[in-house]
């Protein structure tokens, strides 16, 4: 009794989805007319949407135009390019973020970059002061990732000093969105290139400079360290 | 011809064309209905992460590629389907010969696609909106919301897969000895000469729009004369 109990619910779908199918058969739903009728709508329905996209401008944003990346590129080759000849004096005031001091009390300096640094990078340069003040500075150009400019979602590096040893840790961060792509992009040839791929990727500078007075000995630990 | 009229044969493709509009109206929401389930059960048309040092992300796109693939599988389904017995004893209801009926055959193909693909333009917005509307997450828009040029490769792209099927299933009737070895030539050749459905997109996809042009008319050309030969002759050994 309690088996026939526990199947009378499948037992009434079924009645109920028969009963369906038989009036169905009876009933032509789709007659041409109301086909036309029901494509008419879903198309203005679609018209209406694509409205209401083009409406909602505070729910949705646009990337950057190749032309934007381009610019942001270069001027990343050039941040690099002074990055490298150790022109921090010349790196725009604009892309300054913060400048700290830390007081050596040994001679060796050990210095350890976290294992998620990677966009960081930093740069050690000499100078020929007698005090124990090593200057922290960092720089960033503003970030694009993806074609978006994330600047103001990215928290600069962290840097702890103790013991005469730096800790320097990027802070991890989570970047959820939703992109729409009204085109087909199984169809686009995957292009190897590195300009587009940069472009695509991730765009900007992020640099920590230490200025370290010449009686100081850095040891680094990462092999990371320019 | 038999008719009472004198109709000439273009009016009478055009006839037919409209009766099979309406005769073969299911095929259209058969296409629609698979479209919607498809962009309700999908959220979107795939993900992408990783990370980039300290940076993760996650990126869901939604874009027109699912609704791609499904609209190839159809138009093959639907091409097949069109060159099937029973559907052409059908069109023998209306005043007809082999060669109108072919021909009127590929014409409803042109209508089912191009409807196909505005109809997965139309899912495609309202996904989006919908998800605007409902979701508090600010998406982020990568392409232009209305290109000529995407839909235009849609619309060929669904068109040659359509008449493809329609032409495959036509060999198939008159010859299935043929049918078979066409097929076992294709995929030996895909499994031995690297050769595989990309690139069959990279024939197509190529920069000048001319050339594309080109290479679409002469496979539709090629497609659609041998599937109208094919339905001539068989007009011909009826027994």
């Amino acid at each position: 009794m309690n088996v026939l109990i526990a199947f009378l619910p499948i037992l009434l779908i079924i009645v109920f989805l028969l009963g369906i199918i038989k009036l169905a058969s009876r009933i032509r739903i789709w007659t041409p007319k109301r086909t036309s009728w029901v494509i008419l709508i879903y198309f203005m329905l679609g018209v209406i949407s694509l409205i209401g996209i083009l409406i909602m401008q505070d729910k949705t944003t646009k990337t950057l135009s190749k032309q934007q990346l381009k610019v942001a590129l270069e001027e990343e080759q050039k941040i690099d390019e002074l990055y490298g000849a150790d022109k921090f004096d010349q790196i725009p005031a604009d892309y300054f973020v913060f400048t700290n001091s830390y007081e050596g009390t040994a001679e060796d300096i050990e210095i350890t970059l976290g294992g998620n640094v990677y966009n960081t990078r930093v740069a050690v340069t000499w100078n020929d002061s007698e005090s124990n003040h090593i200057i922290a500075t960092y720089y960033e150009t503003p970030i694009i990732f993806k074609r978006m400019d994330i600047s103001k979602d990215i928290q600069p590096p962290t840097i702890e000093f103790k013991n005469n040893h730096f800790y320097i840790t990027e802070e991890e961060m989570q970047f959820d969105f939703t992109s729409i792509q009204v085109n087909l992009e199984m169809l686009k040839p995957i292009d190897y290139d590195q300009m587009s791929y940069s472009l695509d990727h991730f765009i900007g500078n992020r640099i920590l400079h230490l200025n370290v007075p010449k009686h100081f000995n850095i040891i680094d630990n990462s092999g990371w360290v320019d | 011809m038999t008719s009472l009229n004198n109709v000439s044969l273009a009016q009478n493709i055009w006839q037919q064309l409209l009766w099979k509009c309406r005769t073969f109206s299911s095929t259209f929401t058969t296409v629609l209905i698979v479209q919607i389930i498809f962009s309700v059960l999908s959220s979107g048309s795939g993900s992408s992460g990783g990370s980039y040092g300290s940076l993760l992300y996650n990126e869901s796109i939604y874009s027109l590629d699912l609704l791609f693939i499904i609209s190839i599988f159809s138009a093959i389904m639907l091409g097949w389907l069109l060159a099937t017995q029973s559907i052409r004893n059908d069109n023998y209801s209306v005043v007809t010969t082999n060669f109108t009926e072919t021909v009127s055959t590929l014409l409803f193909l042109v209508v089912l696609s191009i409807f196909t693909v505005f109809s997965a333009l139309s899912s495609l917005y309202i996904t989006v909106f919908t998800r605007l509307l409902f979701f508090d997450q600010v998406m982020v828009i990568k392409s232009a919301l209305f290109e000529i040029s995407t839909l235009f490769i849609f619309l060929i792209f669904v068109l040659i897969a359509g008449s493809a099927s329609y032409f495959a299933k036509t060999l198939f009737d008159i010859s299935k000895i043929t049918f078979l070895l066409l097929t076992i030539v294709i995929i030996y050749s895909m499994q031995t000469g690297g050769i595989s459905e990309s690139t069959f997109f990279e024939f197509f996809l190529v920069q000048s729009m001319g050339e594309m042009l080109g290479k679409v008319l002469l496979v539709l050309t090629i497609f659609w004369g041998l599937t109208i030969a094919i339905r001539q002759r068989r007009e011909v050994i009826r027994r």
